[in-house]
């Protein structure tokens, strides 16, 4: 075992135009060894993938890099030229990105991004090239490499994608690997599967740092996890300490955040007490007699570009009980959207209905369909493109609450400031845009827009996917609380099991545009009868919780 | 009833079965024929709109054709009206200009008396060199321009934008007059007029160039930057890629589709904008063509010029649209 990278008290910040400015990563210490995998966690802002690019020297023109030792293979790093890390990146060092669709040059085959790497290496000889290419795509775990390398990233599966981007990385055998978030946009199997993947590099002896902001992700991987905050190490030592026993307050909220069995009816973020409550009444079977929402044999086909009609929702029926969550679970393509698309009457069904309350609602024609629009919302993933850019805050609430009933301008000032309440927002955010608040507040000003005409039933697709665990756990609080007080019914659309658990009442799962297993949580996630109920819940990544004694999976 | 409940199985087979299946070959003549129609459809209507619009013009033609000097005879003036047609009511003469122009006639010019087939034919040439080596030059230039300078310091950057403006924004005349005094009759490097081969082309496609260079640097520098930005540029370099690499063998190719696109309306307009560098160097070409028969009212010559530019604009945009996918592979599957 040898030491790969030795950083010591690093520094980084961005001075403008000569002018000293704070420290993006202050005082940063850590070590790599081969065979081993390193951690880095924390949430969008904390200085990870800054930390991981000064590791190859992308940390580009304008950054400020400092470091007592900043050694890589055994060689003082600080004072390398762009040359020197030339010379590093690729060969020594692998960098992974994040979503492989967009760091792979969309327009270029796959098998000539990774020859380039063997090209600027200065590896002679078409054929050897192509050789090592298919050699590094199989090690990878790409299947038909010589298929594969003549297409681009945009005609490969998210898997595929994300393997054959490692793949680029591996291709001249680094012997550091750095994964900045190399599962955040998969679906939990293809996570599992790349997890999987970069397992067996560790154990091959290259050394490994995964940047991520989901410490359920790294825990099955890293021997040593380094917590990072505003920058600066919160905590730094062996996996197993760190994710059990963690020392540092900031670490436990990181850990309590994630949805898991345990937390299921309590607050993810913790009262002032600290004393865990619950936050959603059970449904009382004692409420309205019809179901908030009810589809029957919806069926939805749609033409692809090559004229080949494909079903995407294939007889699907569900019940969403007045004042619960229905949880609808399923991979990327599994009609989840649609469905959603459906239950909104915002697409028309080739076959079967929806009724809303009790009464048609998918059957009436749009006109009819208008008047009674705002008692069904919906709150979409990424919340700023819903948003008209020109508005304030205000302004978007407004619009909503003028959709739902006539009131006075004074009257409807006061309702988006009740609004704001209800969502947690201070009132002072009414004059900024969205695209000046962070991704958490944008959640939760979708959500006082989709509250704002006094809906029954909400439609929420994949509401915290884009967020950060400790803001996902914020987000579900703040639902449950809003479900309680307004009595609202979700229909809550996600591909994370653990989030999907901790919300819903009863759960369907989807595949290929079918429904393959419905039922209460608890029997889905404790008795699965499906088999791909069975392979979804076992990509789950799990944390070692000692407050976990029930796990999700088995 | 039978027959309705079977029907959809066959169709779900067939989804299932041809998903990943290529595009077959008929798909591609259809695209094919779908275009040669539009485009003639795009030349008729051109036609058409030109023919009519033409009849417009007040005035007897026939004075146009017999010339100004002397006042003819009654009865050559009826003679002459007979011979070009021109006693024919509009309609007959209408589908007489399209039956002649879809053989490739355009009839006789009232002012040279010969075939205007003939007049475009000497000067096609000239004008199609000119632009070809025109176009070459502007994308060399912006080329110039904006692979090194897009994504710098903010110094470079801006003035990069600066002369990119400039020289978008220089009126064609004026790069004209100041390159034949500057580089012809200055340092005489040039021919000052005519002159045989590159030589005497090569100012006047400078002078085409100079703008469009100057559009073209601006409507890449926005893609090349924004491809700069994109992860697979910060993948290119983790893999060890230098600059030149990065820039050339990843940005540029996403530079290059508004660029293609921008050159397309521009090879259309150089061949009726030629006119002003034409004159300027005195070199032949349709553009001094078009004027000289719009000047002199000379209807068959305008309406043949405008058509060839019309088939010119044409081509041009088949040429663009057979680049785009071979570019951007991704749109070939659209």
């Amino acid at each position: 075992m040898s030491t790969l990278l030795h950083v010591e008290n690093l520094s980084i910040s961005f001075p403008r135009g000569g002018t000293p400015t704070a420290p993006v990563v202050r005082d940063v210490s850590f070590s790599l060894e081969s065979g081993r995998a390193l951690a880095i966690v924390g949430e969008s802002g904390s200085g990870k993938s800054v930390i991981a690019r000064s590791l190859v020297g992308l940390s580009g023109d304008t950054a400020a890099v400092s470091a007592d030792r900043l050694e890589v293979l055994g060689r003082d790093a600080r004072a390398h030229t762009q040359r020197d890390w030339r010379a590093l990146r690729g060969k020594d060092i692998g960098f992974v990105l994040q979503d492989a669709l967009v760091s792979l040059d969309p327009l270029r085959r796959v098998g000539d991004e990774l020859e380039e790497a063997l090209i600027v290496h200065g590896v002679r000889g078409r054929a050897e090239r192509r050789a090592r290419v298919i050699e590094a795509l199989t090690a990878a775990g790409v299947p038909e490499p010589q298929l594969r390398m003549r297409q681009r990233a945009g005609e490969l599966s998210g898997g595929l994608r994300q393997r054959a981007l490692i793949a680029q990385a591996l291709v001249l055998e680094p012997r550091i690997i750095i994964a900045d978030e190399p599962t955040t946009a998969l679906d939990a199997t293809v996570q599992a599967q790349i997890i999987a993947l970069l397992g067996e590099l560790k154990g091959r002896g290259q050394g490994l740092i995964v940047i991520s902001h989901d410490l359920a992700v790294v825990s099955s991987l890293a021997d040593d996890v380094l917590v990072l905050r505003h920058g600066e190490v919160v905590e730094y030592g062996p996996a197993r300490d760190v994710l059990t026993d963690p020392q540092h307050p900031y670490t436990r909220q990181l850990i309590d955040a994630v949805p898991t069995a345990a937390a299921k009816g309590q607050r993810l973020c913790g009262g002032a007490d600290d004393e865990p409550r619950p936050a959603r009444r059970h449904a009382d079977a004692a409420g309205r007699v019809a179901p908030a929402l009810e589809a029957r044999g919806l069926c939805k086909s749609y033409r692809g570009p090559d004229r080949v009609t494909r079903p995407v929702v294939r007889d699907v029926s569900f019940t969403l009980r007045a004042g619960t969550t229905l949880g609808i679970v399923g991979e990327s393509g599994s009609g989840k959207s649609t469905t959603a698309w459906l239950a909104l009457g915002l697409t028309d069904a080739d076959a079967g209905e929806v009724l809303l309350d009790g009464e048609p609602w998918s059957a009436l024609p749009e006109r009819d369909r208008r008047g009674r629009r705002q008692r069904i919302q919906v709150v979409y993933q990424d919340p700023l493109s819903s948003f008209d850019p020109r508005l304030s805050v205000a302004g978007i609430l407004d619009d909503a609450v003028r959709s739902g009933e006539s009131l006075p301008t004074a009257e409807r000032q006061v309702r988006v400031g009740e609004l704001l309440d209800a969502v947690g927002l201070p009132r002072s955010v009414a004059d900024r845009r969205p695209l000046t608040l962070s991704g958490g507040q944008r959640q939760r000003v979708a959500i006082a827009r989709a509250l704002a005409p006094k809906p029954e039933v909400i439609v929420l697709d994949e509401p915290v996917s884009a967020l950060d665990v400790s803001i996902q756990a914020q987000v579900l609080d703040l639902l449950a609380d809003l479900q309680e007080r307004f009595g609202l019914s979700y229909l809550f659309i996600s591909h994370d099991l653990g989030v999907v658990y901790h919300v819903s009442d009863d759960v369907i799962v989807l595949k290929d545009g079918r429904i393959v297993e419905s039922g209460t949580a608890d029997d889905i996630f404790f008795d699965p009868q499906h088999d791909y109920t069975r392979a979804l819940l076992a990509a789950v990544p799990e944390l070692p919780h000692p407050a976990a004694p029930i796990p999700v999976t088995r | 009833m039978t027959l309705q409940a079977t029907a959809p199985a066959p169709a779900a087979v067939r989804a299932e079965t041809t998903d990943s299946a290529p595009r077959p070959a008929a798909g591609v003549a259809g695209r094919v024929l779908g275009a040669l129609a539009g485009a003639l459809v795009v030349l008729w209507a051109v036609a058409t709109l030109t023919f009519f619009l033409l009849r417009l013009i007040p005035g007897d033609p026939v004075l146009l054709i017999l010339g100004t000097s002397g006042s003819p005879s009654a009865a050559v003036v009826a003679a002459t009206r007979a011979a070009f047609g021109l006693d024919q009511p509009v309609l007959v003469q209408y589908l007489h200009f399209l039956a002649g122009a879809a053989h490739g006639d355009f009839g006789i010019s009232y002012q040279l008396k010969v075939p205007v087939t003939q007049v475009i034919g000497e000067q096609l040439l000239a004008t199609v060199q000119l632009v070809i080596l025109a176009v070459v030059l502007a994308w060399a230039l912006s080329l110039a321009i904006t692979v090194p300078t897009a994504g710098r310091r903010p110094l470079v950057e801006r003035t990069a934008r600066t002369v990119e403006i400039v020289l978008a924004s220089l009126p064609q005349f004026w790069i004209g007059i100041m390159l034949l005094v500057v580089l012809a009759i200055g340092l005489g490097w040039f021919p000052v007029a005519g002159g045989d081969g590159l030589a005497g082309l090569f100012l006047p496609a400078l002078t085409l160039a100079i703008p469009i260079a100057g559009f073209l640097s601006q409507v890449m520098r926005e893609s090349f930057e924004t491809a700069l930005k994109q992860p697979f540029v910060t993948s290119a370099r983790a893999r060890g890629a230098g600059e030149a690499r990065v820039r050339l063998g990843h940005a540029l190719r996403h530079a290059l589709l508004p660029g293609v696109t921008l050159t397309g309306w521009a090879v259309g307009s150089l061949f009726s904008g030629a006119v002003v560098v034409e004159v300027i160097f005195a070199r032949p070409g349709i553009g001094r063509v078009l004027l000289s028969a719009v000047l002199s009212r000379d209807i068959p010559v305008v309406l043949g010029v405008v058509v060839v530019i019309a088939a010119v604009y044409v081509v041009v945009n088949a040429i663009v649209d057979i680049l785009y996918p071979i570019i951007d592979p991704r749109l070939a599957s659209r």
